[in-house]
């Protein structure tokens, strides 16, 4: 099938697929996949700058049906979501100016790919000892167990001056707000707006949406439940993703037929990955997680030494890297979300077995 | 029909960037609008359907 604004010919059937995997993949981890879906669009044959705009009018649309399915769970905190993006716009405006100054010094290439693999290394790394070192440490482990859950307090008990603004017409106004979906009585403002600033600013930098590094942050430094900083994550990339499509539309860089057909295949996904968030254990979401992260350091470290040699086929085996991992993990998530249920249906029957040999009612 | 759709696709675009960009935005909430609404109802008719069954079979 021909694209009339990219100006390529792809299979829609590859695009179906690509579509549903990420759809799964961002409704079960609440990130967006501009990795992936720049990645595989790549390999489609796509040319690289609609890649970016095409993926991110993707994210975009995806990140509304998920945010939506993940709402109706009651896992989304719009007033974190709101201070945050409040920080992010800014940073990520001011990151691209500091991009754009090391392009000119012939710097920004190289550095940001280095720093990229590091990031993401370490970051997946971190959520793997996490795991090992939270199941070793209790032999029943409750979902909401990080090894940071003293830092999550600190943060949390943070006082930040000033602690009342005052607004002319209106009075004083606290600079401390409770949210109750995130399980937080009392929280400085400048906390989620300093960490929405820095997010947005190294995601500036790294030239990424931030839904990846976002994720783990609420979840490791703030203490949020796994499910809330899943769904205030996409929340927040509804946000950025709408600035990101504004941008590359503006130049003319979106295929909006591509977007149209990879959308379609993608709402099922999220309807796959959000309601496995419903029944997966919340470890097993953040060990998947980071084993996927890991795989993507992996797949940007191939890529940059395909740079540097001018080995083709190291781009290649970035690319399919990357895609393998996310099938893989689609269907992972898939048997997670068959295993749940079938758990579920037998601890029902068994329910209803236990409630009728008590002579009362059996519930269902 | 398709030839025409890209004909307007390519030639809107390229002469009205700012409106293109509306455009694009419009319709890609729309749409996930749309079909956020549609899994819900389907996956709504389903469940009902199951349940209605396991009635029907326990009765």
């Amino acid at each position: 099938m021909f694209f009339p604004n990219a100006e390529v010919m792809v299979h829609p059937g590859l695009l179906l697929l690509l579509g549903l995997i990420l759809g799964t993949l961002s409704g079960f981890f609440g990130v967006g996949g501009g990795f992936l879906i720049t990645g595989g669009l790549l390999v489609f044959g796509v040319p690289p700058v609609f890649a970016v705009g095409t993926g991110l009018t993707l994210i975009m649309g995806s990140s509304i049906i998920n945010t939506l399915k993940h709402r109706s769970f009651g896992n989304v905190d719009i007033k974190l979501g709101a201070l945050m993006v409040s920080g992010t716009i800014p940073a990520i405006f001011l990151a691209e100016r500091l991009n754009s100054a090391l392009e000119t010094a012939g710097v920004a290439g190289p550095v940001i790919r280095y720093v990229y693999v590091v990031f993401l290394a370490a970051l997946g790394l971190f959520i793997v000892y996490d795991y090992l070192r939270t199941r070793r440490r209790s032999g029943q482990r409750r979902d909401g167990d990080v090894t940071t859950a003293r830092l999550a307090q600190s943060v949390r008990s943070l006082r930040i001056p000033p602690h009342r603004i005052g607004i002319p017409g209106v009075g004083g106004i606290s600079t401390y707000v409770a949210l109750p979906i995130s399980g937080i009585d009392r929280i400085s403002v400048f906390i989620p707006i300093s960490i929405g600033f820095g997010i947005g600013f190294l995601a500036g930098l790294l030239g990424a949406g931030g839904g990846f590094i976002l994720m783990p942050v609420l979840i490791y430094v703030l203490g949020i439940p796994t499910t809330v900083a899943i769904g205030t994550d996409l929340f927040q990339i509804v946000i950025t993703g709408s600035v990101g499509t504004f941008l590359y539309s503006l130049s003319n860089h979106v295929d909006p037929v591509m977007v149209v057909i990879m959308l379609v295949s993608a709402s099922a996904g999220t309807q796959l990955g959000a309601t496995a968030t419903k029944l997966v254990e919340a470890a097993r979401i953040r060990i998947l997680y980071g084993l996927t992260i890991l795989s993507g350091s992996v797949a940007v470290g191939l890529e940059q030494a395909s740079n540097a040699t001018g080995q083709e086929w190291l781009s290649w085996a970035a690319s399919i890297l990357l895609l393998g991992v996310a099938g893989l993990m689609g269907l992972v998530i898939l048997g997670l979300l068959i295993a749940a249920k079938r758990n579920a249906r037998r601890g029902e029957s068994s329910h209803a077995a236990v409630g009728s040999g008590d002579g009362s009612s059996p519930r269902n | 029909m398709y030839e025409s759709l890209s004909q307007f696709l390519r030639t809107f675009s390229a002469n009205y960037p700012f409106l293109w960009a509306l455009l694009v935005m419009g319709v890609v909430s729309a749409l996930s609008l749309t079909l956020y609404f549609f899994w819900e109802v389907v996956l709504r008719a389903l469940a009902a359907g199951f349940s209605s069954n396991k009635g029907g079979g326990a009765s």
